[in-house]
């Protein structure tokens, strides 16, 4: 091998280097941010945010409780009358539907329909790790858990 | 420079060019396909500020239904 050849070498050797180091930290910086400003969105949001006076007394008092997978459920029926029970489980349905939708909608939103499933599990977490201390989260065992 | 030598600074610089080309697409690829977890946990904790207001204020108990 002469020397231009080597030299040539390692120059494309470094190059490729720099290429690949300067990639991924632009990368690592570019990060896209999450459009979460579309009109459905504002819709899903205003509607939950109305309904959570009407399910946060039943947050607080153990009867419903928040799940693994970003949802909310019964967790304690036994203290409910009859008919609140009818009522709350209504609640519990349209909550649910709005949650779903807006997991779907941001997905949608930012044209990455398979990110659906990683933004449930994201804010999965968020509810859980925001919801006030003394709520019930159920895990994914089916396990009910008291947040201390 | 012999032909031989420039024909194969050529081939090289052919090669390295193609190999720039394609780590660049592979990475961009890439970095569109990954779920951007830091930003998702960031809108997630916009939409949480805005549903859930006062969720760490406390409720007034609500005296508890009877059953019949």
């Amino acid at each position: 091998m002469n020397l231009l050849g080597m030299k040539l070498r390692k120059f494309l050797a470094v190059a490729c280097t720099a290429n690949v180091a300067l990639m991924g930290l632009a990368c690592a910086q570019s990060e896209p941010e999450i459009d979460i400003g579309t009109p459905a969105i504002a819709l899903l949001r205003s509607s939950m945010a109305n309904r959570f006076s009407q399910l946060q007394p039943h947050l607080q008092a153990g009867m419903l409780g928040l799940t693994h997978d970003g949802s909310v459920a019964f967790r304690d029926t036994a203290r409910i009358e009859k008919n609140a029970l009818l009522a709350i489980e209504s609640l519990i349905i349209d909550e649910n539907k709005d949650r779903a939708t807006l997991y779907r909608e941001i997905a949608r939103a930012n044209r990455r329909p398979e990110w659906e499933a990683d933004l449930r599990a994201t804010f999965a977490k968020k509810w859980i790790s925001r919801m006030p201390a003394g709520w019930f989260y159920r895990t994914d065992k089916g396990e009910w858990i008291r947040k201390e | 420079m012999s032909t031989s030598q420039r024909k194969l600074k050529a081939i090289r610089a052919r090669i390295g060019v193609f190999l720039v080309v394609v780590l660049t697409a592979t990475t961009g690829c890439a970095s569109a396909l990954f779920f951007p977890a830091k930003p998702a946990e960031k809108a997630a904790d916009t939409l949480i500020d805005d549903i859930w207001p006062d969720a760490n204020k406390p409720v007034p108990p609500k005296p508890e239904p009877r059953k019949s």
